[in-house]
């Protein structure tokens, strides 16, 4: 599973999940599995994502070390 | 030949751009419509025309076949056309075509339906063979085209990516 804080920084600017699906090219249920940690999303959809929001890939998704091998 | 954005997703990012990948989708989709009808045509002008020796099965499956893929062809031809006259229904299906998600969903789909098919090949082509030696002609020929089909594949990928 991977964190993220789309969800967080989705309700501070008031962003619907239809909003943000269609500003980075994905369905709404891409939205959704990535807010619940079900499914973790490419580099460049991370980066869309962290774009739109204005913050960096690392603020906006947790990476677990142990997980990750990092 | 680009085979993109005809069996696969697109990269597509407005309306506008995936419109224009449906118009050319639909040229697709008038070849396979006519790729049926000739088909179909040419197996029933064969069997009634030219008194070819085809069976009623072998007819029935040609012409089947035919229609078919000639249905499907008509079939998305119409869904396209109803995309492209809505801009909230060909929003909806460019996302879904362009979802990276679905893309990996559909890889892994393929995936398993591959490995299944494998199976059914292997284990239904050893015992039918039992009953008609010449299945396992037929299975050891399958094997070679998915084995040297996916040996290209491999090579191409590889030094692509």
């Amino acid at each position: 599973m991977m964190q993220t804080k789309i969800m967080q920084y989705r309700k501070e600017k008031k962003v619907t999940q239809e909003e943000l699906a269609e500003a980075v090219n994905v369905t709404r249920q891409t939205i959704i599995s990535l807010e619940n940690g079900k499914y973790k999303a490419s580099l460049v959809l991370a980066h869309k994502i962290s774009q739109f929001f204005g913050v960096t890939i690392e603020e906006m998704f947790l990476f677990d070390k142990e997980d990750e091998n990092l | 030949m680009k085979i993109k954005g005809f069996l696969c997703g697109t990269t597509a990012t407005t309306n506008e751009e995936y419109r224009k990948e449906l118009k050319r989708r639909n040229i697709w989709m008038m070849v396979l419509i006519l790729a049926g009808i000739l088909i179909s045509g040419t197996a029933i002008y064969a069997e009634q025309l030219q008194k070819t020796a085809l069976s009623e099965e072998i007819l029935a499956v040609y012409t089947g076949f035919g229609v078919g893929i000639a249905v499907a062809g008509i079939i998305l031809l119409i869904k396209s056309m109803i995309l492209m006259g809505n801009e909230e229904k060909l929003k909806l299906d460019r996302l879904e075509n362009a979802d990276e998600r679905l893309k990996e969903i559909r890889g892994k789909a393929v995936h398993v339906t591959l490995v299944v098919m494998l199976l059914v090949i292997v284990v239904g082509g050893m015992i039918y063979s039992m009953f008609e030696p010449v299945m396992i002609k037929a299975m050891i020929f399958l094997l070679d085209v998915i084995a040297f089909s996916y040996i290209v594949a491999f090579s191409y990928y590889k030094r692509k990516m």
